[in-house]
């Protein structure tokens, strides 16, 4: 770490995503193809024009092989609307094709069809490249193309049931486009969050590792005591700034930000050291709590400052045995005695009244040249 | 500390930057002998093994493994005092459990840093307030994930919750009316079982997952 590290770059053009994404479609459309080689052979005997079946079968075995093969050298380009336009056109050409293909009826037999699965791919493709309306649109093309198929079928009447049979094969084709597209979508969301938050914890890292590092050693080598506060003071902001920055993933995070506030605002105000700990496991208090818990802590300090003259402040969190958050506050100031010392204003009127409005309770511990600890407990009983 | 003898404390200062070396030893001037500095993990190990220091000083992010490498080469037979520059980091405490006997933060004023090192040097641990409340956080994990480990004692809660909270030992003797080395003492066995704990559950993990 002795160098700073060059933030790694997150990669935002990462194509680690389109290219399972890519991978999933291409193997989609073999499986799709397959299908239809079945379907040939199955149907063969109801067949108009099997030279046309064989050809829609060697056109769609070539857009296959052709999208599997571009996949590795360039996925990317497969997600610009060229390709997609022409694997939907060459999906709809095949829907309507295949009308021509068989005898007159089939298409509305109880019997399948050739082009039925295959030219999903193009739908699917919409949605992934283009978004989810794109998706949504591309497969609703596919009800008009079934009317052509249709016609093409020798077909011209159209009673209750085949209108419903087109109308599904569109709403169907249209909800999936929608979905593979508002899927990806969400993907690429994931994927960017990641990449930000990976990008914040470099930064947050080059920045401890280095600056913080230099830093400390101007504070504590100097001889200028001007120089040394300045080098504490952009300390003290970093700290805070990398604090704030890796809190989100905190679940004590709320309350933890809110006492390192009032630790920073001790430490500038009164050129102390205000050690804040912590940790991870403690139980989540509602707004007011937080509220009143730090309200208390930020009195307690200024009242270590300002009457005690403390130059150290400890402030300790942890789950209460009671089940909801002990805190403490102990200075090395000059402390008092309780039985002759009226305690001050800033400790019974603050500290003790935000605490027992907000359902906790507080003590206060002190001795003559012992400093002074209050401690605080918040939360269910 | 005031019976420290006039033998000075001979100190390995390991760090990868120069500048927080010099900063240290300037600070080490009086009481105190650099028999030797490394700037990363396996130099420092060399180090160690070849000067036999009384105390190693150890930057916690060094090239080649870090402190925690050079902890795990060298802790059974060196007193090493981790450095670092701030406390969120859970590879202090897997440098603590794995038997250095304290950090240090790196902000820490002059004389105090000479204090906990004169302490560490003989033979205490340099257990401040963050590091307490670490070593809690990981018995309440250890409790959590019902291990079965030997949990800390009520006494030795009590001791470890009052050092986090920023109480000196001279303080937690007086207000639990045992003698101050009692309270060493019982910072020393929390440590003890901190180490054992760990080492039960590697082996633990290792069992459970088919790691030989």
């Amino acid at each position: 770490m002795s160098k700073l590290r060059t933030a790694a770059t997150p990669n935002p053009g990462g194509a680690g995503l389109e290219v399972s994404l890519l991978s999933g479609v291409a193997a989609f459309r073999w499986v799709a193809w397959a299908w239809m080689t079945v379907v040939v052979a199955v149907t063969s005997g109801d067949l108009a024009r099997p030279w046309l079946a064989f050809a829609l079968a060697g056109v769609t075995l070539a857009v296959t092989a052709a999208l599997t093969v571009w996949l590795r050298p360039s996925p990317r380009s497969l997600l610009g609307s060229g390709p997609v336009a022409a694997e939907l056109a060459c999906g709809l050409a095949v829907v309507v094709a295949d009308g021509w293909a068989y005898k007159s009826g089939h298409v509305f037999g109880p019997s399948q069809t050739l082009g039925v699965v295959w030219p999903l791919s193009g739908v699917l493709m919409a949605g992934i490249a283009l978004g989810p309306l794109a998706g949504m649109v591309a497969g609703a093309a596919f009800g008009p193309a079934r009317l052509f198929d249709a016609f093409a079928n020798g077909v011209h009447h159209f009673d209750g049931h085949r209108v419903l049979s087109m109308a599904s094969t569109a709403l169907v084709y249209a909800l999936a486009g929608a979905i593979v597209g508002y899927i990806t979508r969400l993907l690429r969301q994931a994927r960017e969050e990641v990449a930000a938050a990976q990008a914040r914890e470099d930064v947050a890292r080059t920045l401890h590792d280095g600056v913080l590092q230099t830093l400390a050693a101007i504070e504590r080598r100097t001889a200028e005591p001007e120089i040394g506060r300045l080098a504490r003071d952009q300390e003290r902001e970093l700290r805070d700034y990398l604090f704030s920055a890796r809190n989100g993933r905190r679940r004590a995070g709320d309350l933890a930000v809110a006492l390192h506030r009032a630790a920073s605002r001790f430490e500038s105000t009164f050129q102390g050291r205000a050690e804040l700990l912590v940790p991870d496991d403690i139980p989540r208090l509602a707004d007011p709590q937080i509220q009143a818990l730090a309200g208390a802590v930020g009195e307690a300090l200024s009242n270590a400052g300002k009457h005690g003259r403390a130059g150290r402040v400890t402030i300790y969190v942890e789950p209460a045995a009671s089940g909801g958050v002990f805190c403490s506050v102990k200075d090395d100031g000059v402390g008092f005695d309780p039985t002759v010392t009226v305690e001050g204003v800033g400790l019974s009127g603050s500290v003790r009244a935000r605490v027992l409005e907000a359902g906790g309770r507080a003590e206060v511990h002190s001795a003559p040249g012992e400093g002074t600890e209050i401690c605080l407990w918040m939360g269910s009983a | 500390m005031d019976g420290v003898s006039v033998k000075p404390v001979r100190v390995v200062l390991a760090d990868d930057h120069p500048i927080w070396r010099d900063g240290v030893r300037a600070d080490l001037a009086e009481g105190f002998e650099v028999v030797g500095e490394a700037s990363s993990a396996p130099e420092a190990i060399a180090v160690i093994r070849q000067a036999k220091p009384d105390l190693v000083v150890c930057d916690l992010n060094m090239p080649g493994g870090g402190g925690i490498a050079v902890v795990r080469a060298c802790a059974e037979t060196t007193r090493i005092v981790m450095l670092t520059v701030s406390e969120a980091e859970r590879d202090l405490l897997d440098a603590v459990a794995a038997g250095a006997v304290g950090y240090l933060v790196k902000s820490t004023p002059g004389p105090e840093l000479r204090s906990a090192l004169v302490q560490a040097a003989a033979g205490d641990v340099v257990f401040s307030p963050a590091l307490a409340a670490l070593v809690l956080g990981e018995f309440r994990r250890l409790a959590r994930a019902s291990s079965g480990l030997q949990p800390l004692s009520d006494r030795e809660r009590e001791v470890l919750q009052l050092v986090a909270r920023g109480h000196t030992y001279r303080q937690i003797g007086a207000e639990l009316f045992i003698a101050e080395k009692t309270v060493e003492n019982h910072v020393r066995n929390i440590l003890g079982k901190l180490h054992l704990s760990r080492r039960h559950e590697l082996i633990r993990y290792a069992i459970d997952h088919g790691i030989e």
